[in-house]
């Protein structure tokens, strides 16, 4: 019996490993792609590991394009979204957990409710508004839609609930105003959802594909990601090696946030689906 | 008066409602009026540019149920969700099991797992350009070594699809699977107990505890793959640009081409409202059976 269980978790960790070692094996050839010298690049059968490390591929890669402008615009576009994003949503989420006001909870449910309007619908009128607006290929018409969130408010309600409502009585019997209250007691005490949620929009922001591609149009105003894939137009099938070097450089910063902040990924997901 | 009003509207009233007040102006912009507003647009003929927008009526709804090519970019829709989510859902369902278990390196495994998630599609859509490639692609090398034929992946229009299918069960995977985890997890111990007091086998105790327990979890997730699998628009513009001979052109993606690429603004928009319909109805649809089930 006890056999046969071992047998079972052997079984299992085989599948587990073989799945895990698909989901990272594109990343790993990536990597190994990008170091490599050209010559090893277009072999039969693939050589895995280069014969000698070639880094020069990144060197070529940066200069083959405008990448600081790139990764200006993906900072300016991430940090703006990020900032804003905490801040509506630390006051909403206040509101509609700790504020007493007529129609509070039809408020949120509508609120919430909205996200479920798929984005395709809405993509069309809001280019229409932004070009109206004259906001086509700038950083306001990239930043502002933005501004907002439905999933933040929603994390926000969600921690403030668990918050005792003592604190914010005392401080109020004080004559302190909502917003130092906020500032002062709410804030300090939310920083694990302060995080889930700068962490959750940076991985939105930094990873967007579809809106920059629709607001922007000239290389000055193009992301990391619009900027990779017009790479990919110039050196893609040629040169495998600068074309991965660059696709490096592009997941890195994901890469680095992935590894401290895992556990907040994790759990921004999880809260996702259980609202549902 | 003043205070009768303030009875009236709560405690906090003012100062609450102008916390919400950039939440519920943002979505009155670009949500509820951009709804309409391109529920307006999907009745004109409009290039963008052009002053007026000519009132055409049901001609744009009518001229896309005609054109040959919203077919085959439906049934491509079609075909992309039924692989997509039935077989994405099992295998991270799959996953989540094996993994609840008592799994030596559990965290690293789920890592793993989670990784194609947080990727950038930009970037890791590459990396499978280059493993699809019909030459040197290390997909057609392992192919070989069982002793089948190399495929032109992404430029045969017999290979796209399947080739973007799998690409897609790839990223998403591991999404599925964290919810998959939590709701096992969430699945109470002593139900599990009680079922084997009862003489349930490991089988019976799947179908009988943890496929009920997780049907919400499974209820969730299927309806955000389906909404989502309909969207799809990021591998297709990055590996096909719906080619080759449209193979995988789909809804999102000929929603793009003709509201930004032929500035066909009106026609777009009413692409986009089939398009909800079409979710629309789904999702009722869902819902109704998985509340008759509960």
């Amino acid at each position: 019996m006890r056999q046969k269980n071992n047998l079972v978790r052997f079984l299992i960790l085989i599948i587990l490993s073989f799945g895990a070692f698909t989901s990272i094996l594109p990343i790993i050839w990536m990597f190994l792609t990008s170091i490599k010298p050209m010559d090893e690049v277009f072999t039969y059968p693939p050589k895995w590991l280069p014969s000698r490390i070639v880094l020069s591929n990144y060197i070529e890669a940066w200069k083959e394009a405008p990448w600081e402008r790139y990764f200006l615009n993906s900072i300016i576009y991430s940090g703006s979204v990020i900032i804003g994003q905490v801040i509506t949503s630390l006051l909403a989420g206040y509101a509609f957990s700790k504020l007493q006001f007529r129609g509070r909870n039809l408020l949120f449910i509508l609120y919430i409710g909205t996200m479920m309007i798929p984005g395709q619908v809405t993509i069309v009128p809001i280019f229409v508004i932004l070009s109206k607006l004259k906001w086509i290929d700038t950083y306001q018409g990239l930043i502002v839609p933005g501004l907002t969130t439905a999933f933040g408010t929603f994390l926000f309600r969600q921690f403030f609930v668990s918050i005792p409502t003592d604190l914010q009585e005392a401080a109020l019997v004080d004559g302190a105003s909502h917003l130092y209250i906020l500032r002062k007691i709410f804030v300090p005490l939310s920083r694990p959802a302060i995080i889930t949620l700068v962490v959750f929009t940076f991985m939105g922001t930094w990873n967007d594909f579809f809106w920059p591609l629709i607001v922007t149009n000239s290389t000055e105003m193009r992301t990391v990601q619009i900027g990779l894939t017009a790479f990919q137009s110039q050196y893609g099938g040629v040169q495998w090696s600068y074309m991965m070097a660059a696709a490096m450089f592009v997941t890195l910063p994901v890469i680095l946030l992935y590894l401290f902040a895992q556990r907040y990924f994790v759990e921004g997901i999880t809260l996702t689906g259980i609202k549902g | 008066m003043k205070i009768g009003l303030k009875k009236f509207l709560g405690r906090d009233a003012p100062i609450a409602y102008l916390f919400i007040l950039p939440n519920f102006l943002w979505v009155a912009v670009f949500t509820v009026y951009s709804v309409f507003y391109g529920f307006y647009l999907s009745f004109h003929d409009w290039n963008l540019v052009s002053p007026n927008k000519v009132f055409v009526g049901f001609n744009n709804y009518i001229n896309i149920i005609k054109d040959p090519l919203f077919h085959k970019v439906l049934i491509n829709t079609v075909i992309f969700t039924i692989w997509t989510v039935p077989v994405g859902m099992l295998i991270s369902l799959l996953l989540a099991i094996l993994l609840n278990g008592n799994i030596p390196g559990k965290n690293l495994f789920r890592s793993a797992y989670f990784f194609p998630v947080i990727a950038p599609i930009a970037a890791v859509a590459q990396v499978w350009i280059w493993i699809y490639e019909p030459t040197y692609g290390i997909l057609n090398w392992v192919l070989n070594k069982f002793g089948i034929q190399s495929v032109a992946w992404l430029s045969d229009p017999k290979w796209a699809m399947p080739a973007v299918i799998i690409f897609s069960i790839w990223k998403g995977l591991g999404y599925n699977m964290v919810l998959y985890l939590a709701a096992l997890q969430d699945v109470p111990r002593t139900l599990y107990e009680a079922a084997q007091i009862d003489g349930a086998g490991r089988f019976a105790q799947f179908r009988y505890v943890t496929l009920p327990g997780i049907q919400p979890a499974t209820f969730f997730v299927l309806i955000n793959s389906i909404i989502g699998s309909f969207q799809t628009f990021n591998q297709i513009y990055i590996m096909t640009r719906g080619g080759p001979l449209d193979a995988t052109n789909v809804l999102a993606y000929y929603l793009y081409q003709n509201a930004f690429q032929f500035f066909k603004v009106g026609y777009g928009s009413a692409v986009a409202f089939i398009l909800f319909g079409i979710l629309f109805a789904f999702t009722i649809l869902l819902w109704l059976r998985y509340i008759r089930t509960e």
